[in-house]
């Protein structure tokens, strides 16, 4: 735990209040603030993350007719399915379990502590009771710089960043914006993929729902870093994958075609 | 890493014994325990609970009551004793019945309230940032109110008609009793939590700057300035003490050295883990220290000829102002946070030749909280502890 509160928790702390300082002691900015110097930091990594997971997502999709054939040739011998499947990968350079390889395992690895520290300090920062106070000052640096911005006020907004967002507001986009980042990142597979496509499905619903759940309960602090989090990940993954697995396009177009009154029946 | 926002705050409430005997201690149940010690055995005397409905959000369950915890300690008023809860009310118990009474701060309320019998007056600061001013009935009209720039979380001292009082925005302020007019205030460099001790027309405090103030009272010609309308003024200290390595969060103590000497010693607990000696007349200058395994969070208490104090690590340690030296007392192997408070008991067997003693009351918390009576001289146990949540 030592070790934790040295190389992790205490830096990601102290770094927090000071920018909470330059930033004219607005700790709701100073949160936005380092949440998107941290995603930032890592963003080499992680555009290599999702360029590589889009590489593989495209080349099963490319490999779909194949996979079809031997399935259909092989349906009744699971096991040269199987081996057949896995030549075909091989062949193709694909890794089914890419997700469990480096570099995006390498990745994950390394943006976890950080993010947990992130966490663990937005919520310490915030001290709101007497207790929580106590327990900062073993976290805190001799900075003069520290000394004065503490306490930091918890007031951004309409928001108390102690306490959960009173109006709800923060939870429903943690959500939303959650749900659009899943969504971003999900491909269309064939019929005979149904049991991967239905876990994607769950997963984006789900993740979201779960998120959005938790920060209820959670000061709205956290609930905003969540929220940053969610909008740059929107944002790099734009760049990766584009709009195009939101269709919006059809979104669009089906609610124009709702709104429109039928004008050809009219004529007749 | 879910858990409820508004769970219950855990507390550090230190005990107070009134001119009856009757010790009074607040706990983290959100309870307030009257205790009848004048047959040197404590018998409860009375115990009353303060709760509030909690309003946590759904996954904590709307409407399920939770106890609110006390943080200060009771304060002994005409006859009743008045006690701060974190649910922002300040309580009045009466003495013989506890018969409740009580007054909305809006907000929690972390410090001690303070009883000033010559203006029949009670003071108490709030985490909003203000202190109230109240009739001693805690009638819903205040007497005036004065806000600060964040929360109160000290106790509010009173000095030849000024209250004293610390706040979380930098400031230490004095106000005019009367009128509830800011005299002038001092500005340190970062929030200050402890409570003033206020000697020989010297206040000494500690701050969040990790430094220790002496700051002059307010003369009669600044209240009366204060008074006849005018604004109030920028105090500066004339002594600081560098040399601490974290937060002052207590309050000092004043030893009063051999009488006719100018030798007074503050003594002052620091969250670095260490007791510091200060020369009172300069606290520029440190005399001694004394480190602890724990943060020291308890103004110390004098009885006899030691100056006791608690720390973090469960401990209890003594400085002999007669040998000069330090030691242990013993060890309640729970942290020590509260203010202690001190009383005196007659042992023998006749009354002409019963021996006075000293005691020391201290709530200690560690999962279950305990209030113990020790004995100054020896650190052994006056009575069984009694377990208070």
């Amino acid at each position: 735990m030592e070790f934790w509160n040295l190389i992790f928790l205490d830096p990601v702390l102290n770094i927090l209040i000071v920018i909470t300082n330059i930033l004219f002691g607005n700790f709701g900015l100073a949160i936005i603030a380092l949440t998107a110097m941290v995603r930032l930091a890592i963003l080499p990594l992680t555009m290599k993350q999702l360029r590589a997971s889009k590489k593989m997502s495209d080349s099963m999709r490319e490999l779909q007719p194949k996979l079809q054939q031997i399935q259909k040739k092989y349906a009744k011998d699971k096991q040269k399915l199987f081996k057949e499947q896995q030549k075909l990968f091989k062949e193709a350079g694909v890794n089914p379990m890419g997700c469990l390889t480096s570099p995006m395992l390498v990745t994950m690895i390394i943006q976890m502590p950080i993010f947990i520290a992130l966490y663990r300090a937005i919520i310490m920062a915030v001290a709101v009771t007497p207790q929580d106070f106590l327990g900062l000052s073993g976290h805190i640096y001799s900075w003069s710089i520290v000394h004065e911005t503490l306490p930091v006020s918890g007031n951004f907004l309409w928001l108390n960043l102690g306490s959960p967002d009173p109006y709800f507001l923060i939870p429903i986009l943690v959500t939303a914006t959650m749900w659009v980042s899943q969504k971003m990142m999900t491909t269309s597979s064939s019929n005979n993929q149904q049991q991967q496509q239905s876990m994607q499905n769950m997963m984006q619903i789900m993740m979201p729902l779960m998120f959005g759940f938790i920060t209820f309960s959670l000061p709205s602090g956290l609930g905003l870093y969540f929220l940053v989090t969610s909008v740059i990940s929107i944002i790099t993954q734009y760049r990766i994958y584009g709009w195009s697995n939101l269709n919006l396009g059809n979104l669009f177009s089906r609610f124009q075609s709702k709104q429109l009154p039928d004008k050809t029946s009219k004529k007749a | 890493m879910i858990g409820c926002v508004n769970a219950p705050s855990k507390g550090w409430s230190g005990p107070i014994v009134d001119d009856d005997n009757i010790l009074y201690v607040g706990t983290i149940e959100g309870k307030v325990l009257a205790y009848d010690l004048s047959t040197g055995v404590p018998v409860k005397y009375w115990e009353k609970e303060i709760q509030k409905p909690s309003s946590g959000s759904l996954s904590c369950g709307r409407g399920i009551s939770t106890p609110m915890s006390t943080y200060g300690v009771p304060a002994i008023g005409e006859e009743v004793v008045y006690v701060g809860g974190y649910d922002g009310y300040l309580y009045s118990f009466t003495r013989k019945t506890g018969a409740e009474n009580k007054y909305d701060t809006g907000s929690a309320i972390v410090g001690s309230p303070t009883f000033d019998p010559e203006t029949n007056t009670v003071l108490v600061g709030s985490s909003n940032g203000k202190l109230y001013a109240l009739y001693a009935d805690l009638r819903e009209d205040e007497k005036w109110t004065f806000k600060t720039g964040d929360k109160i979380w000290s106790t509010p001292v009173v000095d030849n008609g000024v209250v004293y009082i610390s706040s979380a925005d930098h400031r230490f302020y004095a106000i005019d009793i009367d009128s509830g007019k800011e005299i002038w205030y001092f500005e340190a460099g970062a929030g200050i939590l402890s409570t003033a001790l206020i000697k020989n027309n010297t206040i000494y405090i500690g701050a969040c700057d990790n430094k220790f103030y002496a700051i002059d009272t307010a003369t009669e010609e600044q209240i009366q300035a204060a008074k006849d309308g005018e604004p109030a003024l920028k105090q500066e200290a004339k002594n600081v003490f560098n040399g601490a390595g974290n937060w002052f969060w207590t309050q000092a103590y004043l030893y009063e050295g051999i009488e006719g000497t100018d030798d007074d010693q503050i003594f002052v607990g620091n969250l670095d883990h260490k007791m510091y000696i200060l020369d009172a007349n300069d606290i520029s200058i440190k005399l001694g220290e004394y480190k602890t395994e724990g943060r020291v969070k308890t103004p110390p208490v004098e009885v006899g000829d030691r100056i006791i104090f608690g720390s973090e690590d469960g401990k209890l340690y003594y400085y002999d102002t007669e040998q000069a030296a330090w030691d242990d007392l013993c060890d309640l192997e729970a942290p020590i946070f509260a203010p202690m408070d001190t009383g005196t008991v007659e042992e023998g067997v006749d009354e002409e030749d019963a021996e006075v003693r000293y005691i020391v009351y201290v709530h200690a918390q560690n999962g279950s909280h305990y209030l113990h009576a020790i004995y100054a001289d020896t650190g052994l146990d006056v009575w069984e502890p009694i377990k208070t949540s």
